[in-house]
């Protein structure tokens, strides 16, 4: 046994003075662990990206259930509370009894000395948040008719992050933006690695005139600042499109920009690994070109790839969100983040109606939860460094 | 006597050139010589020892016995018993294929060789199933055959690499190679990367299968002492070229290159009392793209003379069974080694 | 704590230990070596016996979570006094980034590394990385430095040493380098000289080369050199005495003549039948030692070597650490077989 094993026995709990049948156990354990056993036991040791990781996956809880966690569609408007400020959640009214939760009234004052209107709590009417209640109908995931939502208010209504100008519940368009702005990510990443892996492997794999071609392409690429590259194709886009052929335009449009990295990635580890020991023993051992690539090459980088990928995702979500707060991305009815994120353009907005940045705290949310998770994976990736 | 053995690998001027670019933009193509023109043959059953410096070719020359590398010229023909003799370099792919089974590699760095990423068992197994010489439970029968006979425990075949130390690592990389059965081996400095005591316990194993199987080695070490141990016949390599090949006392006690005469007087003697004298060499080991014309070795050489830098040295059997590349090697007084 | 006169470093009792999450590894288990002024110490063992260890325990640079649990290392060394007389001073105990282990770095001890490529920054020439230590520890002005480093190049046999003064390492092939390296080592002229592996990257002729110019240094610099190595063949070479460790003790320490014409440990007699030797003769299989060196975190009782000894007395090796033995004139062995 080598030094090197040290720190994995460590990693796994191994305890030297645990003796007999449990040392063993784990011992063994460990020397018949796999790839992605050894890279899961690296990884949890990094707190931050498993706090990355949980946060992640409520991200994606809220991106396949939004229909069931909004309390509302995103295009329902609320006439009764337009540009209202976020309604405070309480448990005991105001003589101090005990409630359940709840949320009071809004009363819609005209403000003389302001000249505006003023909307303000009313004490007296209390709207009692339900959970798993009855309210407005929709289709889950398009196909399912109910009108089951995780909480609604009782004979009124709740907006937790507000309403904007046409009434509509900013929480609700967040849940909604979270499905698109993420969709986007995951659709965009998939291309991304698709076109990425064909052209780095091709490049790697032929060589030569091939691989020079689609090199000086992707510097190509890379020389064009992106922002006005994304903004020129996304202009191109006809105005007269409907919103979802926009979406997949807007997916395309970004994966086109991001797959050189990993192109790049997918080269250099495939050339590397052309010239390791094991990967020509196995072709002294009579296997195939196919079969090397399948069983020694893929596996060696696939976790490169997915640390990529990971990488990868914010700039994604950043791109979808620049692009629709520059207003040439995704447009009305479609909700995304950078949708969200237009309606505070100005200082005005921001100053008047604050809640409308709370989509920002999102992306930004997101963002970091995804780099820290890329974070732990990186350090993951190869197990068999040491 | 060797010449009456049977021939079972006959080398003929294999020589193999990797580009490189150099220059402004890479337009300059250069190529580094590894193997520069080498012939010899390797004869049923011995182990031919194959020596050198770092860069002088000799990885690059087992390689291509195996045609790991296309070679740049020459051929290598395998006499294998009861067929007929075969070029393996103007074999197709199929022919190949089928040829792999005939011969194996194990090499030098017991941690790289091995895919991180697979069992023993699979490690193992894999020359087998690519080769399409067993299946189903034939598989699981002969690999753990050749793992008991390498020592390896059965229980341990479900393990990964990084369980294993050095040592039990290149039993795993012995059994791979073994596994078909193959005439030939090329260990490609199977033992410098080992403890010394692991060293001998991978030294014996290699002897003794030997034996038992009637392989045929191409030993590729830089470590003289184990290669004196293990090898019939040495064959010495410099800058590319076969310098000099003969049975392993007559090279180390008679060497008739003045190359071999420098290695053989560099060999730090595992005895206080026998204190070496090492025949300095003068400059350093040139850069195998522009090696020196004529002899290779010449601008190095204490005995070097106008005609060494003009032509190539001719490379003859000067005696039976012992071939030399030098201009002088009838009228040189070498030193073999003193031990 | 006093040294004797003819002695320059005496590790007493040494002990390191590797605290990780979960276990201890014992790198270092009771380690005694004495180093005589202007000799040569070999210091030979297999991988894990804790050799590279114990030169790093000497310059206090373990890498961490290494730490020095017991023991002593006694330096004889003028560094720190104002006089200029020589005092003794404990390496173990002082802090190992204080200004005096600064000053004995490289200005008392100094170190050569197996892996020459790595040993030099590849972002500055080589004249520049050599001069630095003059700089740093010889109170000497730039000019100086650079005619005494141009001095050292030659000395250790690089040619043309002013132009390749301005040269960057990778300029320099792998023999060379490792020469650059002994000059870098020896240009404070140091009273100990640590090589670790310096010439197992090497090539044999190389070799040759680099152990004919450490002995010859040696000769005109009277530095004492710890050399380390698991080449048997490079140790009979170049030590006047040879320690031989195993998984972190020294087992037996003699004159190179006592270790390789009269070894007394079975392991030291075991290693030596290891290694092929050039009879000339065909020869049958060698002597292996049984089995592999156990996991560090495993902790041996007894003698460490009683798993793999082919001369085990039942009940007492696995139970007992075996005493010194004195075989007289420094000959000693750690073993039961010799014990009345």
């Amino acid at each position: 046994m080598k030094w090197f094993h040290l720190p994995f026995l460590a990693l796994l709990g191994f305890r030297k003075r645990a003796e007999g049948k449990q040392a063993k156990l784990a011992e063994e354990t460990y020397y018949t662990a796999t790839q992605f056993q050894l890279m899961w036991w690296k990884f949890r040791r990094h707190r931050l990206a498993i706090v990355g990781s949980i946060i992640l996956g409520i991200f994606v809880f809220i991106m396949i259930f939004c229909e069931f966690l909004a309390p509302y569609d995103p295009q329902s408007r609320n006439s009764d509370y337009i540009f209202g400020s976020p309604q405070k959640v309480h448990l005991f009214d105001d003589q101090g009894k005990f409630q359940g939760l709840f949320v009071y009234g809004v009363e819609t004052v005209f403000d003389r000395e302001s000249m505006q209107i003023v909307q303000t709590e009313d004490r007296d009417v209390i709207y009692k948040i339900r959970f798993f209640s009855r309210g407005e109908p929709y289709k889950m995931w398009g196909i399912i008719r109910t009108d089951l939502h995780l909480f609604t208010a009782e004979n009124g209504f709740v907006h937790l992050f507000g309403t904007d100008n046409l009434g509509r519940d900013v929480f609700s368009r967040i849940l909604y933006g979270t499905r698109t702005s993420l969709s986007i990510g995951l659709i965009g990443i998939f291309i991304s690695f698709i076109i990425g892996l064909l052209m780095g492997g091709i490049s790697g794999y032929f060589g030569g005139a091939l691989d020079n071609l689609i090199q000086r392409l992707i510097e190509f690429i890379n020389v064009i600042p992106t922002l006005p590259l994304w903004m020129s194709l996304a202009a191109a886009l006809p105005k007269e499109w409907s919103p979802i052929r926009v979406y997949f335009m807007v997916t395309i449009i970004l994966s086109f920009i991001s797959w050189t990295t990993l192109a790049r990635r997918v080269r250099g580890k495939l050339i590397s690994m052309r010239e390791e020991d094991f990967v020509f023993a196995a072709r002294i051992a009579g296997s195939s070109d196919l079969r090397i690539i399948i069983r020694h090459m893929l596996p060696a980088f696939l976790s490169y790839i997915i640390v990529d990928l990971t990488v990868e995702f914010p700039y994604m979500i950043l791109g979808e969100t620049t692009l629709s707060f520059i207003g040439l991305g995704l447009r009305e009815p479609v909700v995304s983040w950078g949708v969200l994120l237009q309606a505070s353009q100005n200082v005005k907005a921001i100053e008047q109606h604050p809640w409308l940045f709370i989509p920002a705290a999102f992306v930004i949310v997101s963002v970091l939860a995804f780099s820290l998770v890329g974070d732990g994976m990186r350090d993951a990736a190869d197990p068999y460094s040491q | 006597m060797l010449s009456e053995q049977r021939i079972l690998v006959e080398v003929k001027n294999l020589r193999k050139f990797f580009p490189v670019r150099r220059g402004t933009f890479g337009l300059t193509k250069k190529f580094v010589r590894a193997v520069d023109d080498v012939s010899f043959v390797i004869y049923r059953g011995e182990t031919l020892g194959l020596v050198g410096e770092s860069g002088s070719g000799k990885t690059t020359t087992g390689r291509l016995l195996l045609r790991g590398y296309e070679p740049t010229a020459g051929s290598v023909i395998y006499h294998l018993p009861d067929a007929e003799a075969m070029d393996i370099m103007t074999m197709t792919k199929r022919q190949l294929w089928e040829f792999r089974k005939h011969a194996q590699m194990i090499f030098q760095d017991p941690y790289s060789s091995l895919n991180p990423r697979m069992t023993v068992r699979d490690i193992i197994a894999e020359p087998l199933i690519a080769t399409k010489s067993a299946r189903g439970e034939d598989v699981s029968q002969r690999v753990i055959e050749t793992a008991k006979r390498c020592q390896l425990s059965i229980e341990h075949l479900r393990r990964y690499p990084h369980a294993f130390s050095g040592g039990q690592r290149q039993r795993i990389g012995i059994a791979r190679a073994l596994v078909l059965q193959p005439q030939f081996i090329v260990c490609d400095e199977p033992v410098s990367a080992l403890d010394v005591s692991i060293q001998a316990q991978i030294l014996n194993l290699l002897k003794d299968l030997q034996t038992e199987f009637g392989l045929t080695y191409l030993f590729i070490a830089h470590d003289l002492s184990v290669v004196e141990h293990i090898c019939n016949r040495v064959g010495v390599m410099y800058l590319g070229n076969l310098v000099e090949m003969a049975a392993t006392e007559e090279l180390f006690y008679h060497p008739l290159h003045p190359y071999t005469e420098a290695l053989m007087s560099s060999i730090p003697e595992a005895d206080p009392k026998v204190k070496m004298q090492p025949i300095k060499l003068s400059g350093e080991i040139p850069s195998p793209i522009d090696p020196p014309s004529g002899c290779a070795f010449h601008p190095r050489c204490q005995y070097a003379q106008s005609i060494c830098a003009e032509s190539k040295p001719e490379w003859r059997e000067l005696a039976p069974g012992h071939f030399v590349a030098c201009h002088f090697a009838e009228s040189l007084q070498l030193r073999g080694f003193v031990g | 704590m006093q040294l004797n006169p003819d002695e320059l470093i005496r590790i007493s009792n040494l002990k390191v230990t590797f605290p990780l999450t979960e276990g201890t590894v014992q790198a270092l288990d009771g380690v005694s070596l004495t180093i005589k002024k202007g000799k040569v110490l070999g210091v030979v063992g297999e991988s894990g016996c804790g050799k590279s260890i114990t030169a790093r325990s000497i310059l206090r640079i373990i890498p961490p979570p290494g730490r020095i649990d017991d023991g002593e290392i006694w330096l004889r060394t003028k560094i720190g006094t104002s006089n200029g007389h020589e005092q003794m001073i404990d390496l173990a105990k002082i802090d190992p980034n204080s200004e005096m282990m600064r000053q004995i770095r490289w200005g008392e001890i100094s170190m050569v590394f197996q892996e020459p490529m790595t040993s030099f920054s590849a972002y500055h020439t080589l004249g520049d990385q050599i001069s630095e230590a003059l700089l740093i520890h010889r109170n000497v002005s730039r000019r100086e430095a650079r005619q005494r480093t141009i001095e050292m190049l030659e000395r250790v046999g690089i040619p043309n040493a002013s132009t390749r003064f301005n040269q960057y390492p990778h300029e320099f092939s792998g023999g060379m380098r490792q020469r650059a390296m002994i000059a870098m080592a020896l240009i404070c002229n140091p009273s100990l000289l640590i090589a670790d592996e310096p010439t197992t990257a090497l090539d044999v002729t190389i070799q040759a080369q680099v152990l004919e110019l450490m002995q010859d240094l040696r000769k005109d610099f009277g530095s004492s050199i710890l050399f380390i190595t698991h080449n048997l063949g490079v140790i009979a070479q170049i030590a006047d005495e040879v320690s031989i460790m195993y998984l972190g003790k020294v087992v037996e320490h003699g004159s190179v003549t006592d270790i390789f014409h009269d070894p007394k440990h079975p392991y030291t007699v075991d290693l030596l039948s290891a290694i092929p030797k050039i009879t000339g003769q065909k020869k049958d299989r060698l002597v292996a030692i049984e089995g592999t060196i156990p996991s560090p975190f495993e902790r041996v009782a007894g003698c460490p070597f009683h798993p793999r000894c082919s001369r085990i007395i039942q009940g007492l090796c696995e139970t007992q650490v075996p005493s010194e033995i004195d075989f007289g004139n420094g000959h000693t062995v750690r073993c039961h077989l010799y014990s009345k």
